[in-house]
């Protein structure tokens, strides 16, 4: 038997069967093409999130206020043992007079601050800046920092971030439960209609059987109908991620929420992540079609 | 070309369907299985396409014991095989021409090939002319036609038809057989499973006759 005429033969039969039920075939595929889409937007914003967090992490630094001048040797070994840590980028000690330079330099308008208060209100103080946003290690350098005699205080703005990143972390687990849920469901609603369509050529598979068609001229059609749909749904979920992804940055180039939006959906989705989803999408059809056909195609 | 050999089929629950049947079909024969309601006629047509494998004994097709055949062999059996049923069984949603070329596709002819040989088959049993019409606007002895163009159109060495005329009346009956003997006469082998002794009378065949799923009498009609 001719492979590329047999492949052919069952194509046609797919689609045949596909244009039998066109508003359950529909069905199916807006179902998966829901599916997919929360998944395609849930990954947008996981990466832009995740671009987010890294950026402010980056800028973020935790400022060590010191008892002592940054020339003491106490401060000075503590400069040293930061330096040597992997988890630190780097450390700038700031004097007490670069300090008081940096505010006047801020604040102009407030004139002669030293003259004002008769002295330099400001201490001289470390700023680490962290390799990466890990808060487990920015929570370790602090309490490094923090058990040094010369550390008077120690701050550092990731408590906010930590939170940021927890609720981060919170929407994508809700994100990627809802599509699963959606995905499952979406799957359901393929294996009916591949069921159905069974049902309804029944006869035909009956008398296939008889005459001796092989059992992969049953069972291909039913197979590529549920890749076909669920390829089909992943590619429109695509699109509409896409679509919508410009629609917003449009929308929110004008307002205060532009370099948010910028930054969050700016990026979109990786191509490698693009075609993932449209694979996930044909053998999640392809899975439903053979698990709703099961036997009942074969015997 | 069939060998049954003291083949017993028994299914789940009741009587045997067959009880030690042996006999041998040589190929090129014209073979009328007969018998009442529940003889076991059906079940024997049924064992030789391997709808159903034997309780025990032994059914050979062309060499192969069938019992020891997986399912993926049985596609390669009954394309060899063609097999008309009382009740037709023709595709409503499609037209004579369709039901006739739907076992073709299934097997993957090439399409002109396909639509020489449905013409052919078609022109053979005289329904040619009703290529496009659908299988509902014909009487019951030209649906039985299609049925069996529709059997032939792969060119089967063996055709098994089961009771093909017990939805026909008398001068239908008859064609129906004629067209089976002219079949046989270019070389099919034919085995016709029917309860209506009047064909058989008319046939001048070998019977074999099945009483409560044994063979009382296996002859040939004068």
């Amino acid at each position: 038997m001719n492979f590329f005429r047999f492949s052919l033969e069952i194509l046609r039969s797919a689609v045949v069967d596909l244009g039998r039920r066109p508003i359950s075939s529909g069905l199916s595929v807006v179902a998966l093409t829901v599916a997919l889409f929360v998944l395609t937007v849930f990954l947008i914003l996981m990466h832009g999130v995740q671009d987010v967090l890294t950026r402010w992490s980056d800028q973020a630094a935790i400022e060590v206020f010191l008892s002592a001048p940054v020339d003491d040797p106490q401060v000075v070994d503590l400069l040293a043992r930061l330096e040597q840590e992997p988890a630190v980028r780097r450390v700038e000690a700031i004097s007490s007079g670069q300090a008081l330079e940096e505010f006047e330099h801020l604040f102009p308008d407030l004139g002669d601050v030293e003259s004002l208060l008769g002295e330099n209100p400001f201490s001289g103080s470390l700023r680490i800046v962290p390799a990466a946003p890990d808060t487990q290690e920015v929570s370790r350098i602090a309490k490094l920092a923090r058990g040094s005699t010369v550390a008077e205080a120690v701050r550092y703005d990731r408590q906010w971030l930590s939170s940021l990143a927890r609720l981060g972390r919170a929407l994508g687990w809700f994100m990627l439960v809802g599509a699963v849920v959606l995905l499952f469901a979406s799957l359901v609603t393929v294996g009916s209609v591949v069921r159905l369509a069974l049902d309804d050529k029944r006869e035909e598979v009956e008398l296939m059987r008889l005459v001796g068609a092989p059992a992969s001229f049953v069972v291909g059609p039913v197979l590529f109908s549920g890749a076909f749909l669920g390829l089909l749904g992943a590619l429109l979920a695509l699109g509409l991620a896409a679509a919508g992804r410009h629609f917003a940055l449009d929308a929110a180039e004008a307002t205060s929420l532009g370099v948010l939006a910028e930054l969050i959906l700016g990026r979109g989705l990786p191509a490698v992540e693009q075609v993932a989803i449209a694979v996930v999408g044909a053998l999640a059809g392809t899975l439903a079609a053979g698990l709703a056909a099961g036997r009942a195609a074969l015997r | 070309m069939i060998v049954f050999d003291r083949v017993t089929k028994q299914y789940r629950a009741g009587e045997p369907a067959l009880r030690d049947v042996s006999f041998h079909i040589a190929p090129g024969e014209f073979v009328v299985i007969t018998g009442p309601s529940g003889a076991g006629k059906t079940t024997l047509l049924q064992l030789v396409y391997r709808e159903l494998v034997p309780s025990s004994g032994r059914v050979v097709v062309d060499g192969r014991e069938l019992a020891e055949m997986s399912w993926r062999q049985v596609p390669a059996l009954r394309r060899r095989i063609g097999i008309v049923f009382q009740d037709f069984r023709l595709l409503p949603r499609r037209t004579v021409a369709e039901n006739v070329s739907f076992v073709l596709r299934a097997l993957a002819w090439p399409v002109s090939r396909r639509r020489e040989r449905t013409r052919r088959v078609l022109e053979w049993v005289g329904l040619a002319h009703r290529a496009h019409d659908w299988p509902q606007s014909l009487s019951g002895g030209e649906q039985q036609r299609v049925a069996i163009a529709r059997a032939l159109a792969a060119e089967p060495r063996l055709l098994l038809a089961d009771e093909p005329t017990g939805n026909l009346d008398p001068a239908r009956s008859l064609e129906i057989l004629g067209l089976l003997r002219e079949i046989h006469s270019r070389g099919t082998t034919v085995v016709l499973a029917t309860h209506d002794m009047t064909l058989i009378e008319s046939a001048g065949v070998r019977e074999i006759h099945l009483r409560e799923g044994r063979i009382e009498e296996d002859r040939k009609v004068a």
